[in-house]
This record gives structure tokens, sequence and C-alpha cells, in this order.
């Protein structure tokens, strides 16, 4: 939409809602009546100042000068209800449900829903078409240092609308079999960041980064039928899910920054399609025990045309075989679940479990001739099987126990950690001696070891160096550790107005001495506050969190394909040099609400405040003095901004029954939010000399006043 | 890509469908249906003490949904020794936190009506079971919020899960607290056969359902992604951009220690403020090249290292 056009659909924000509501309400009078229907109209002028980043601000809202409406209309018979319900009317968060039935027997909804997802706004590229799938360069020559200046590059604003629409339908006509069927489109419309490398000349040292928009269009259709049965003591159903995502674009085509007119592409998401059938099944046996299974196989697919050719980074063509010109894409799910329950006793209570979950890839393999090399694709799959028990007792003194262990076993068809194991054991307890208090306490233990093998490099070049340096890595996700976690919450409600909650947590996981490069260690304590107590026409609410976090990894600088990689005999110097970095995050937050009810069923004021705080560092050291930048020391490299945030909110309203059935709200917001982190601080969108980024993310702190009314007629 | 006149259809046919329900249910609330019924007006000898309650219970869902047969007695049991002899809570079957009744019972009381349902057919299973709770812990029949609810879902939820709260508080997080998001959009509190009670057979099942754009399949595949989203990100709510559960470059680096620049210290001397900006730190940082990280199907090695 252009600027010019935005203004008029301010207005029309303003006085469509209006208009729609006044269409509504007058034919609805003379039935309100007769006490047939009723409903709800609101209407709420809203100003609202902000300055800095409105996208940070309204990041998923959209808080603005404006009028905002909702309805909500609803009609009951004996055998019949519908409601309608609609918010935010014409703003990118406006949302519409209609729910109807007949309550037992049937039920159906059908809604729309507007998810906005704003990153930042007027974000610049040098090139032409955002927002499509073609940029181009217009000026004269290529890129470079000096042209053209950042004040002339195009602006545009890195945000996603999402808009969803569905409904559903559930028949229990013929109970006590149903069918329950649902559907929905969803859209997503906009532009989010990607990014190239490329090199102003060939050997010309590290690659330039090009920062650019990507186009996201894409369409979701999705359906679910499930049909069942359910009587006690058996229930059971079969379900069939389908999504097809469309993507309007398959690749981002765009001008190489130093061969004006020759056009690279950017692989974006393919168009795909999902299809899952499952059963669950139920069983009430004696003993007070039940079987639950699961079973359920899905197909993903997709397919995409490759391209036989692609830009290196001076922007020179480099011509490609492939071994077949269409990727197609399958993947496979298969899940089985089996759980039985078992409460024979008053005193007992237990459950064991067996889960297997496979993931197989039947995707092509492409093998790809560039030059002299030639590779292929690994096609990644995995299963999983995860078992285990756990019994509850019931102790004296009102103290309950549950003792529980799971071993989950993971294969993954991947060259470095193809198989691992977890053992789990827990110990949880409960304890309510008291009439006005609960204590809930649990310890877990995972022991997780992995097989570890060397990596085959993907292009046969990198096999020496592969093998030089993995055998000290041990990547994190599936890497051989210890883990402990001790939880403890104290509940107290000494009275029916008053209640306090207290919780503890603590999580520590030491990888194993296998791991020597990587991430090594983590740490997290945390713990909650909170009560409210209501007092007369008083209610007072609160909570506190604090969480602090520590990671720490080694790792070592490596020169260009060095086979001095051993962190702990090889030798060190200016480009091969082991350093080490301590990350500690520390979150908290807090908030406060009063509501004071001054003349009771008339009027009221409530008042909340929230502030959230994040505080990260990141301490590094290098071990090697020649490896240090210089004119730095091992002090001054650390990060001290690191995704540091805060941020103030502050909200006070009056609300004012005028009648029964007209109640209005006068009320005021401020929200500040502050943030510094090393990586966006001082942003500018040339890095070097030939660097060029677009802005996202930049700038995000902000300041907003909003003072809000509304009037809500009820009928 | 599909042809974009089909996705013109397809938007006109969804607005056409909810113009029609909008007509439709403004025909509907003009009058072609019959007049509504009054509501269960009690009569019980209930009301004469507990005026709110039955009040309350009159206006809720449970008395739209079910006419009252039996009235009060149909959840909280006969009331003829609370009646004639003792009011004590413990004669007849309160749902309160002081009622005196186990969760079983309770529960018990409620899946005699609930039982058969999809919807909790699988309570055996929840951890919210095995945690002692029963239904009054979240729902109640006098309510008139959706499902029976205490108070909106998302507070109700945080009253327990408090470490939540606080990660929805977050500046990188899920519209949950805008009310766009919801727990049970993911979750299942009745039970279930995923982990942590999600509603799908695995984590990245469940993503993709919001995130299609990520389900590939892909020619260059990221192992990690491919097996679990959680892997990388948190789903709550996090201090970092993209709910990364640590901030880039360090989380790349955990698993990413190779030749040249994915093993270099990325320190203070590297951003815009120190003047001599590092094009693999400032920005969007590792994704300032490795764009495609979630997959890729780009030329060749350019696709491979997740650059295409």
């Amino acid at each position: 939409m252009s600027r010019i056009n935005q203004g008029s659909w301010e207005m029309k924000k303003t006085y469509i809602p209006l208009a729609a509501m006044l269409a509504v309400l007058l034919p609805l009078t003379g039935y309100a009546a007769e006490n047939t229907a009723g409903g709800e109209i609101e209407l709420a002028p809203t100003f609202a100042n902000v300055d800095g980043s409105k996208a940070k601000f309204n990041e998923y809202r959209e808080v603005e000068d404006g009028v905002y409406g909702g309805i909500r209309l609803w009609k009951e018979t004996d055998d019949f209800f519908i409601k309608l319900q609609a918010d935010d009317i014409l703003y990118d968060t406006q949302n519409y449900r209609i729910d109807g039935g007949n309550y037992g027997k049937y039920k159906f909804n059908l809604y729309y829903d507007e998810i906005p997802h704003n990153l930042t706004f007027d974000a610049r590229t040098p090139l032409s078409g955002a927002g499509g799938d073609t940029l181009t360069y217009t000026g004269a020559g290529t890129l470079n240092a000096a042209s053209p200046a950042v004040s002339t590059w195009n602006t545009f604003d890195y945000k996603v609308d999402r808009k969803k629409g569905g409904g559903g339908i559930r028949l229990d006509l013929l109970k006590p079999y149903y069918l329950d069927v649902a559907f929905s489109q969803e859209d997503r419309e906009g532009i989010k960041p990607t990014a190239t490398s490329w090199n102003a000349a060939a050997g010309g040292g590290s690659r330039r980064v090009l920062e650019m928009p990507e186009p996201v269009d894409y369409v979701t259709d999705s359906l679910k039928a499930e049909f069942g049965y359910g009587l006690n003591p058996f229930f059971g159903s079969v379900s069939y899910q389908y999504s097809q995502f469309d993507n309007a674009h398959n690749n981002l085509y765009y001008e190489h920054p130093n061969t004006a007119g020759t056009m690279e592409a950017i692989s974006l998401a393919p168009d795909n399609d999902f299809y899952k059938f499952a059963f669950k099944g139920k069983a009430l046996m004696p003993l007070s025990s039940a079987l639950s299974v699961n079973a359920s196989r899905g197909v993903a697919d997709s397919s995409f045309d490759l391209r036989s050719q692609y830009l290196s980074d001076i922007g020179a063509v480099v011509p490609i075989t492939l071994s077949d010109s269409v990727f197609d894409g399958k993947v496979v799910t298969t899940n089985y679940d089996v759980v039985l329950t078992s409460s024979p006793l008053s005193y007992a209570s237990g459950k064991i479990f067996y889960k297997y979950y496979e993931k197989e890839n039947k995707s092509d393999q492409i093998t790809v001739t560039d030059g002299a090399t030639v590779f292929h694709n690994h096609l990644f799959g995995y299963d999983k099987e995860t078992m285990g028990g756990e019994v509850s007792f019931k102790l004296p003194a009102d103290v309950s126990l549950t003792p529980s262990y799971k071993h989950i076993k993971v294969k993954r068809e991947r060259g470095d950690l193809p198989e691992s194991k977890d053992n789990i054991y827990g110990l949880s307890g409960r304890w309510t001696g008291l009439e006005h208090l609960a204590v809930n306490a649990g310890y877990e233990r995972l022991d997780r070891s992995a097989d570890w093998q060397q990596l085959t490099a993907v292009i046969a070049a990198d096999q020496a160096f592969t093998s030089a340096v993995e055998p000290f890595i041990r990547r994190y996700d599936a890497a051989p550790l210890d883990r402990d976690t001790y939880k403890l919450s104290v509940n107290i409600y000494p009275t029916d107005n008053l209640n306090f909650g207290l919780g503890y947590r603590y999580k520590k996981t030491e990888y194993s001495d296998e791991t020597i490069l990587g991430l090594r260690d983590e740490k997290s304590n945390a713990f909650d506050l909170s009560a409210d107590y209501t007092l007369a026409k008083v209610t007072l609410a609160g909570y506190f969190s604090y969480e602090k976090t520590e990671y720490y990894q080694f790792q070592r600088r490596l020169g260009n394909n060095t086979l001095f990689v051993n962190p702990l005999t090889d030798v060190t110097n200016d480009t091969n040099a082991n350093w080490d970095v301590n990350e500690e995050n520390k979150n908290y937050d807090y908030g406060v609400s009063l509501e004071v009810k001054i003349v009771p069923d008339k009027w009221r004021v409530k008042m909340q405040y929230d502030y959230v705080r994040s505080d990260g560092t990141a301490d590094m050291t290098i071990f090697e003095t020649a490896a240090i930048p210089a004119g730095y020391t091992n002090d001054t490299l650390d990060h001290q901004a690191w995704d540091d945030y805060k941020k103030d909110s502050f909200q006070i309203k009056a609300i004012y029954d005028i009648t029964e059935s007209l109640v209005s709200t006068v009320g005021y917001a401020y929200e500040k939010y502050e943030y510094n982190d090393n990586a966006l601080d001082n942003y500018d969108y040339k890095i070097n000399s030939a660097d060029y980024l677009s802005g996202a993310y930049k700038d995000q702190s902000y300041e907003a006043n909003v003072v809000f009314a509304s009037l809500k007629y009820s009928f | 890509m599909r042809h974009n006149v089909i996705r013109q259809l397809r938007r006109y046919a969804r607005t056409a469908v909810l113009c029609l329900s909008a007509a439709g249910v403004l025909v509907v609330l003009g009058g072609a249906t019959p007049a509504i019924s009054a509501p269960n007006e009690g009569g019980s000898p209930c009301a004469d003490c507990h005026d709110k309650a039955t009040a309350s219970f009159n206006s809720s869902y449970h008395a739209k949904a079910w006419k009252g047969a039996n009235g009060c007695q149909a959840c909280h049991g006969s009331t003829d020794q609370h009646l004639n002899t003792e009011q004590a809570k413990n004669t007849i079957i309160s749902f309160s936190k002081d009622g005196g009744r186990s969760a079983k019972e309770l529960t018990a009381q409620c899946l005699s009506c609930h039982s058969s349902t999809n919807h909790v057919a699988f309570w055996e299973t929840s951890r919210h079971k095995a945690a002692g709770m029963s239904c009054a812990s979240c729902h109640t029949g006098h309510s008139n919020l959706p499902k029976n609810l205490k108070m909106p879902q998302t507070e109700l939820c945080f009253s327990c899960h408090k470490d939540v709260r606080s990660q929805v508080n977050r500046q990188s997080h899920h519209p949950i607290k805008e009310g766009k998001v919801s727990c049970t959009d993911c979750h299942d509190p009745h039970g279930g056969f995923g982990n942590k009670m999600i509603k799908a057979d695995s984590v990245n099942e469940l993503c993709f359902k919001c995130h299609a754009d990520k389900r590939g399949p892909f020619m260059w595949e990221h192992p990690p992604v491919e097996e679990n989203c959680m892997i990388c990100h948190t789903p709550h709510g996090s201090s970092h951009t993209k709910l990364l559960s640590k901030k880039s470059p360090n989380i790349c680096q955990s698993c990413h220690d190779y030749s040249f620049h994915p093993s270099t210290p990325y320190g203070a001397n590297g951003s815009f403020t120190n003047g001599t900006p590092v094009r693999q730190f400032v920005g969007r940082n590792c994704l300032n090249c490795h764009t495609n990280v979630h997959g890729s199907n780009g030329a060749g090695s350019q696709g491979l290292r997740f650059v295409r």
C-alpha cells in the first residue's frame, strides 16, 4: 500500500468499525427486548505515541491512533446456540469467530484470525524489487564501496502477516460414534531477511555480505478428519491429516554485486505436502487399569527443480552436473505408542510405556559434479525408542513418592554420533500434611552415552582436516553427558483469599571428557515467587522470577586446513590458538497488580506494573597472546552487551458502569524498552567497504504512551 | 509454484464463506430459530444458602450444555445429609480446595459423564493426573468461560507453570501474551502420547503445523534441524532473537569448530562500537551468509553450506 493511500486507510479504520457496529446494532435492538439473544458491542478509541522502533513495539500487535471495535452476539434456544465474536475489526490483529451447534449433538465453527509479525521497519537495500523474487541493481555499473550512498537506498519493511481462516464441524448425533472435521487455510505474506556472500575480486580475501529482502508468500491448506467410538470400556479413533504448503517463490533471484545483469539464486522453502493416518485406542481393564495405544504413519514430500549452475564469489558462472535435475524429497515417519496405567491399590499406581518413532528418509540422492569435485547429499534419518515406567506410592503422613525410569535409544544416519543411549532416573515427592500447604520436590538424573565414529567429509578434499579435528568434537545435541535436575515448589493457601507460591529449579549438564571442542557445561538456577490477596474491595497480586544460565565452551581457532588441531598438544600461534567463552544470562521479571472496587458493581480501578530485565555477558579468553587482536586484551575482548534489555510496562484504567448494560473505561499505558547488544549497537549498513547490510533488527528500543477509552454496550 | 489465479480464487472463496457465515448469523439472530427457554431456575433448596453459586451455575456453559436433570446433585452428590443434619462441605461432593475429596474422587465425578469423549480419553496418561490434579484443578462447572475454565487459559496455566510465564515475558517469544497463541495450541493438558503432552508424535511435526516452510524435505539437510527443533530453539520465550536457546554465533560454534571463520573467536573487537566490525559477528552474524540453516536446495557446494 502506498503511503498516500495509507492515510485514507487509517481514516477507514476509524469509521468503518463505527458504521459496521451501528449496522449490526440497529436491527438487533428489537430482538434484545425479547431476551432471545444477547450481545456486546465495544468501541475503543485509542491514541498512541511511539518514539523509537514501532516495529518492536507492535511486534505482534497493532496499537495506533484509531477506534478499535469488538462485537459479541449470541443466541440460544433449547436445541441450538450460535455465537459471533469479532475483535480489532479492520486492524492487523482482527479476528472473527462463529461457534454454533446443539450441545451434545453437533458443533461447528468458522474463524478468521490475523497475526502480524513486525521485525524492522524502514530497512534498506541498494537493490530494487523488495517483496518480489527478483532483486536488481538499477544504478550504473556495479555495487562498490562508494556507490550508491546508503541514504539513497530503497526502503522497505521487514514484516510478515499471517492470515488464517478455517472451520470445523463435530457430529455426536450417533453416540457413541463421533466425527470431527477441521480445515484451515493460512496465508503468510511479507518480507524477511536473507543474505548471500560474494567477493569483489578473485582471491580478494574474505567474502563480503549482501543482506537482502526475501519474499514471503506462503499458502498452507490443512485438513483433519477424525472418526471415533467412545463408550466405556473402549475408545478408538482413526484420523487423517493433510497439509499442503505452497510457496509462490521457489527461488530469490538477485543481481550479483560484481556483475551487473548476471543473476544468482537463493533457494527458498519448497512446496510440500504432508499426510498422516493415525489410530488411537484405549481399553479399560480390571484392577483400575487402562491400555492406551497410538499408531501413525506420515509422509512428507517435495519436488524442486535444481539449478545446474551457480555464480562464484566474484560472479563468474560455474556450471555443475547433477545426476538428476529434479530433487524429489520424501520423508516417512512411523510412530507407535503403548501405555499401560494401573491403580490396583488405593496406595499405589503405576505406568509403563513404550514409544517407537522412525523418520525414514527416502529422498533422492543427487550426485553433484563441480569441476573435478564430485559429492552428493547425505540423507538424514533416525529412529528413537523410548521405554520406561513409574510407580506412585501413597505413604503415611500424607507423603507420596514416585520413582521413575526411562531409557531412550536413538540411532541416527549421521556420520559422527550414530547412536546414543539415555538412562533417566527420577524421584518425585509430594507432601500435603497440612491442610493449606502443598510441597512438591523432584530429582532427575540423565546419563547419556554415545557411540562416536570418524566423520566422512562430504567433499573428499576436506577429509584430511576432518579426520584430524573431528576426534576432539562431540556435538552437544547427541554428545555423551550427565545431567542433574532438582525441582522444589511450595504452595501455601492459608485462606480462600490468600495464595502464595514458591518455586526453585536447578539444572546442571556436564558433557563428558570426550568433548574437547564445543559446548562442555551448562548450568541454570531459577526461582520464582507469586502471591495474591483479596481483602474486601482490594485485590493485590504479584510475581517475581529469576533465572541465571551459564554456558562454557572451549574452542580452538584453526588456520586454513591446518593439521595442528590438537588443543592439548599442538603448537599455538596467531592463527592456531585455544580459546574459551563463559556465557552468562541473567533474566528476571516481576509484576504487581492492584484492583480496587471503589464502588462495588459501579466503578473500579485496575493498575498493573511489569518489569523485565535481561543481562548477558560473554567472557572470552584466548590462550595465546599472539592470537589476541591488536589493541585488545583478554579483559577488553569480553562482550558486556549480550542481548541486554529492560522493559517497563505500566497500565492504569478506571472502569465505570454507567448502567447495567453500558460500561465505560478510561486508561493510560506506558511502555519503555531498551535493548543493547554488541552485534547491533551503533549499527552501520556497510560493515566494511563492500559489505551491505539491510538493517534487520536495528535499533529496537522504543518508548510509548497510549491513552485509551472504551464504551461497551450489552444487550 | 502453483498458479496465482488459484491462490486468488482461494482467497475469494474464503472471503465469501466468511461473508455468508456472517449473514447466516444475522439471519439466525433475527429470529429464524425458536425462542430461547429459560435457564435453570433451580427451585432447588440449594439456592436458599448458595445463591451466588446457583446464579453462577445458571449462567455457565455447563448449565447451557446440560439442562440440569437432577440439579446440583448431579455433580455434588446426594444432599440429604447436608440438608438435614450437617452443613459441612464433606457431606456433599465439594470441588473446593478444602472439600476433603481426593483428586481421584473428583475426577471420577466428572468422568462419569465425560469419559467417553476423545478430549479426555487419555487422561490416564496425563502428567497432570500423575501430579495429583483433578478436573477441578482447572475447571469449574460454574464457569462461563470457554471450556469451563476457572480463569482465562494462559493465566490459568501460568498459575502453576511460573517459569513459562517468565519465558513468555522475554523479548523473543511466541505471541502468547498477545493472545494469538494459546498453550493448548501445542499441548493437550488432558494427556496424550507426545512428550510434554504435545499434540503431535514429535516436536518437529508439531512445529511444522505452523512453520510448514521448514518441513522440506530438503536436498541439503542440517541434521539437528531434522531431528528436533528444540536442539537450537526454546518454545516459550528467549532473550535471544528467533527463540534461540543460546545466542549466535556461540550456538553455532558449539558444534562447528572448523578451519577459518567457524573456529574464530568473535570478541568485542568485532563490534560496530569498536569501529572494526567483523562481518561474521555483527548483524545476524552466521546468518549473514549461511541463510538457509533449516535446509537448502541450492546449487552444489553453495547449497551444501546453506548459503544459497
